[in-house]
């Protein structure tokens, strides 16, 4: 039985069901928030209320956002006729720090993943071909991660947002900078090729 | 510590922390192995790309520790089945494969026949024009090389040949009995002498033969219960990946 006192037991078994946090983790996590006499835990209380209070999902998009529609979605300097389809929020945000991409996203939170029994019925794709349904975009930027299972996810949009009239393109696959060709996969590399552009 | 090469046919990685990841693989010599993969989900590692379901890598490994996991070495790859990517029911035929491994056998249950089938089923998925024959080939095969090939060439319980009569497929006693056994009560699903006689080719056929084999019209889903429901039904579960060969 635990001798840490009830209170300081509570939060660490809150702590443990974050991803990553094993019991050690824990207790090093706890301590750190009593140390300074509980300031540390009133900051990281206000900004857990307020996460709760203020983040809504995006009627349109499915992102994370103070509004609904998002910040992204109700900009009027946005092309709102290209959308990104991403996997996750985190991707979205990837996306904004390269300051390239000046159109909208639809976030489908997840991936199509066979061996977790996770389907397109889990995902947002109905709230996805609704959207370009109601209101056709120019193009629609498959985004998804180049792995097996985000591939599987861009084929099987592809294959039901196909004879829309839709423009439908993939993300680029291929070498990141500052790697080395040696080292590469082959399937990068054969990527990179199918990929090249002209200078 | 010693060091171990073995080839591999990655299974799955499950991402435990910002970059690194649990690696499932099945490999030639050991069977089932699981593996620490340290900073993997960053850009900058070499291996970043290499650990994708269905992709056959090298890999240099040393034996597990406490946790039970291997420490990986090196890997280098050796076939990304690179007609599989693109094609989602091909993608899903190799997801449905990768899970049925690892769901039917034991961690370091050694079966280098698993693994030749598994690598010659994802060979000849990247050009396969049907999928079915194939998924239900590597079934029949999966029972066979690990000893619960169903019995299909008599009665389980009196021992005599089909012949040309009503035969029903008891998944508990793992085999046909005949009309003359089951004295008219329903002993299992019925299967007819076609789908008898696709089973049985299907068991002892060699890899490169496969293409030759068709699913005989109108039986399919007999077929489907000598294979798919008998192998679930020793399982003792359902696959999860199973029902995307149907989207």
């Amino acid at each position: 039985m635990s001798s840490h006192p009830t209170a300081f037991r509570n939060l660490m078994e809150e702590l443990k069901k974050l991803p990553g946090i094993g019991p050690k983790a824990a207790e090093r996590l706890a301590f750190y928030l009593i140390r300074d006499g509980g300031e540390s835990v009133e900051r990281l209380a206000r900004a857990l209320l307020a996460l709760k209070e203020k983040i809504r999902c995006c009627s349109v998009c499915c992102s994370i956002g103070e509004s609904d529609p998002c910040g992204i979605c109700s900009d009027p300097n946005r092309d709102q006729g290209v959308i990104c389809v991403v996997e996750d929020p985190q991707d979205l945000f990837a996306i904004e720090r390269a300051s390239e991409f000046k159109g909208v996203y639809h976030v489908l939170m997840g991936a199509i993943t066979p061996l977790e029994g996770i389907g397109p019925e889990s995902l947002k794709i109905a709230e996805l071909l609704a959207r370009t349904e109601k209101n056709p975009p120019r193009e629609i930027i498959l985004a998804t991660n180049p792995t097996m299972e985000g591939e599987a996810t861009a084929v099987y949009l592809a294959r039901k947002l196909k004879g829309r009239g839709l423009k439908i393109t993939r993300i680029a696959r291929g070498l990141p900078i500052g790697a080395n060709l040696e080292y590469a996969d082959e399937i990068t590399l054969m990527k990179s090729f199918q990929g090249r552009t002209e200078l | 510590m010693k060091l171990l090469k073995t080839k591999a046919i990655v299974i799955k990685k499950t991402r435990i922390s910002e970059g690194d990841a649990i690696v499932t693989v099945f490999t030639e010599s050991s069977g089932k192995l699981r593996f620490w993969a340290k900073g993997l989900y960053f850009f900058r590692n070499k291996y970043h790309g290499m650990f994708e379901s269905g992709a056959c890598v090298f890999l240099t490994y040393s034996e597990r520790g406490t946790q039970g996991l291997c420490f990986f070495n090196s890997c280098e790859i050796v076939d990304p089945f690179k007609g599989i990517w693109g094609e989602l029911q091909r993608m899903f035929a190799a997801f449905y494969f990768l899970e049925l491994v690892d769901s039917w056998l034991k961690e370091s249950d050694a079966n280098p026949s698993v693994f030749h089938l598994l690598h010659g089923s994802l060979s000849l998925l990247e050009g396969a024009g049907s999928y079915e024959t194939l998924v239900r080939v590597f079934e029949l095969r999966m029972l066979a090389l690990t000893g619960y090939s169903p019995k299909l060439d008599a009665c389980v319980l009196c021992g005599k040949g089909p012949g040309k009569s009503c035969l029903c497929f008891n998944f508990e006693k793992g085999g046909i009995i005949c009309s003359h056994c089951s004295d008219g009560k329903a002993a299992g699903p019925k299967v007819s002498p076609g789908a008898l006689a696709f089973a049985a080719k299907g068991i002892a056929i060699s890899g490169r033969h496969i293409e030759r084999l068709k699913i005989p019209r109108g039986l399919a889903q007999e077929v489907e219960i000598l294979s798919h429901h008998f192998l679930v039904s020793r399982l003792g579960k359902k696959l999860k990946s199973y029902r995307f060969l149907e989207l």
